[in-house]
């Protein structure tokens, strides 16, 4: 059966096509909310709340052919809400590295995997959200814009200011690492 | 290659690294949870048809002359005075907003525009050809109907024609689709258009004369957001301009300036804090919808209710206070702003959801009257007449721009219960002209 029937059964209220469907999509969507949010937990309470609202809101979409878009729009601006939910209580808890090396292992810290991770953790929410719709989804500016109801020329300057923010970050934390290599070698 | 080149050629590869792909352990757990949870009713988005609340018009049919017999100085001089009489009559248009008498009916079916009157039931055609329109709302001075004509499976073009004929004029540059805002401004020559896909409220003139004026970014404008009676400002919920900070909002039109009404209840865990704010016709209320809870949960998720709150952010509260799991959706104010109505359902102790007639919701006491039978399971498509004394709806079906399913609009009184069909059969939302008292 076509993405397009199941839809339009699931916007019927066919749940056992609605499961297809989350299953189907499910994967890239929980790893890019991991990636906007750096936090599993976070990133689980978003795709929950972003598929929740996407079987509540189903019957709304008309074109079944834009229901990828729709649910990678819904599940990114759940993500930002849960990130700003989470910086007006950042006080009570900290956000969590995803998954990173220890710091002291200076020989895994020079990895590149690592250093944009940490770099891009620099970045607020909204836009790493852009850099993960572009890089990771794949998607071309006009439907990163799109997905985050933002203008092409905001996700254009946001992602090429990202980009730089990553780039000096990465550097950074290069030049950190090889001195801390250094520091070993000569300690 | 630059250091910069490298990363941003390597990115790719290494998001897909740092995204570790696999199927979440969570996905039964949460496909249980959708599946215990209801469906929203169709009916209930906001873009599914243009706004009615805003429509104003003026003159509806020219009397006929009793006395054929006369002789023809008198018939002249009749003549003369009755253009006289319609020349005056065109300038006895109601204010924007507020009560006013009940005009003609524009209504679409069958992919043509038509205004019946509905006292005699007479109607005409003013759009016809081959092209596929729906969704007519009158401007505000009711010389223009503003429908959406099918440009492709999922596309529509604003266009606009005037009541006394003329070639449609096409407003819009792209193709829009059918959950864009579309709004009259009070003096009925322009619309304001918002597009979820570029989050940018324009301003588009109807002639198409001049340029279209980006009037906010970065914001959600749903209809009735514009408030009257001069339309200088903007209510919106979520992000400001910068997109920081949640609330709900208004933006001055003219300087782009926000002030926020209300912020975000950051005890309250649920996103839907400020659906579909709406003015009150008199510009001193804004009403939405608010969810309570987490969606899906048994701690009250699925619970909406409409809440009104002053421009300043005073007067916060709760709209009625009916007791049980509520849903209320599709508020549509009176034209005299002393009422509220809504459909809304109920859930049963085995948790479906039931229903219920339209409810008429005092703004003063809080309390809810019944207002006719209950519509179809999706709730009725449905708006104040001008005098405040009818509802005029769709109950028996969707009408959704481009949609296949025909019905019959039906006015209640509000004072009886009265329901009654009009004989057109429809095919998107219909629009009643607002007269001349």
């Amino acid at each position: 059966m076509d993405q397009r029937h199941l839809v339009e059964r699931a916007r019927g209220g066919d749940h056992e096509a609605f499961s297809t469907l989350v299953r189907a999509a499910v994967v890239r969507l929980d790893a890019a909310a991991r990636l906007i949010l750096r936090d599993r937990d976070l990133a689980q309470d978003a795709i929950q709340e972003a598929m929740l609202r996407a079987w509540h809101d189903l019957p709304g979409l008309r074109d079944p052919d834009r229901f990828d878009a729709w649910l990678r729009r819904l599940t990114v601006h759940t993500c930002i809400d849960v990130a700003r939910k989470r910086r007006r209580r950042m006080i009570e808890v900290e956000l969590d590295p995803l998954d990173l090396p220890p710091v002291a292992d200076a020989t895994r810290a020079i990895a590149q995997r690592d250093l944009v991770d940490r770099a891009l953790a620099v970045l607020e929410p909204e836009w790493r959200a852009v850099v993960v719709l572009h890089f990771y989804l794949g998607l071309p500016l006009h439907e990163v814009a799109a997905a985050l109801g933002i203008p092409e020329g905001t996700a254009k300057s946001r992602l090429h200011r990202s980009l730089v923010i990553l780039r000096e970050s990465v550097g950074t934390s290069r030049g950190e690492a090889l001195a801390a290599l250094r520091e070993g070698q000569t300690a | 290659m630059t250091t910069f080149d490298r990363l941003q050629d390597d990115l790719p590869v290494t998001l897909i690294e740092l995204a570790d792909e696999r199927m979440p352990d969570y996905v039964d757990d949460l496909l249980g949870r959708t599946a215990a949870s209801s469906q929203r009713p169709a009916w209930s988005f906001p873009g599914r048809w243009i706004p009615m609340a805003d429509l104003v018009a003026e003159r509806t049919f020219v009397p006929r002359l009793p006395w054929r017999a006369l002789a023809v100085a008198a018939l002249l001089a009749l003549l003369i005075g009755g253009a006289i009489w319609f020349a005056g009559s065109r300038h006895r248009v109601p204010a924007p907003f507020g009560p006013a008498a009940n005009g003609v009916i524009a209504y679409a079916t069958a992919g043509d525009v038509y205004i019946g009157d509905p006292v005699t039931r007479a109607s005409r055609v003013i759009v016809g050809g081959p092209e596929d329109d729906g969704s007519p709302v009158f401007s505000p001075s009711g010389e223009r109907i503003a429908f959406l004509r099918a440009h492709g499976a999922a596309a529509f073009d604003l266009m606009v024609v005037a009541l006394d004929g003329g070639t449609p004029v096409r407003v819009t540059g792209d193709p829009i689709t059918a959950d864009t805002t579309v709004q009259w401004t009070a003096d009925s020559r322009s619309l304001f258009v918002w597009s979820p896909s570029t989050s940018e409220l324009e301003r588009l003139d109807a002639t198409r004369q001049a340029d279209p004026v980006v009037i906010a970014r970065n914001v959600v404008v749903e209809r009735g957001a514009v408030r009257p009676p001069d339309g200088r400002q903007v209510v919106f919920q979520y992000g400001d301009t910068s997109g920081n900070s949640d609330g709900l909002f208004l933006m001055d039109v003219a300087t782009g300036q926000t002030t926020l009404v209300r912020p975000v209840d950051s005890a309250d865990d649920h996103g839907y804090q400020f659906n579909h704010p709406k003015w009150s016709p008199d510009g001193t209320w804004i009403s939405f919808t608010r969810q309570r809870g987490r969606a899906g949960s048994s701690d009250g998720g699925d619970d909406q209710r409409v809440f009104l709150v002053r421009p300043n952010g005073s007067e916060f509260h709760q709209a009625a206070q009916e007791p049980g799991t509520v849903v209320e959706d599709d508020v549509a104010w009176s034209p005299d702003s002393t009422r509220l109505a809504a459909n809304r359902w109920k859930q049963n102790a085995a948790g479906e959801w039931l229903i219920q007639p339209i409810g008429v919701i005092t703004v003063a006491t809080g309390a809810v009257a019944d207002a006719g039978p209950p519509p179809v399971p999706d709730g009725s498509l449905f708006d104040w007449s001008p005098d405040g004394a009818f509802l005029l709806g769709l109950p028996g079906a969707h009408a959704t721009p481009g949609s296949a399913v025909v019905d019959a609009p039906t006015t209640i009184d509000v004072a009886t219960g009265d329901a009654r069909p009009l004989e057109w059969t429809v095919q998107t939302a219909v629009s009643w002209q607002r007269a001349a008292p």
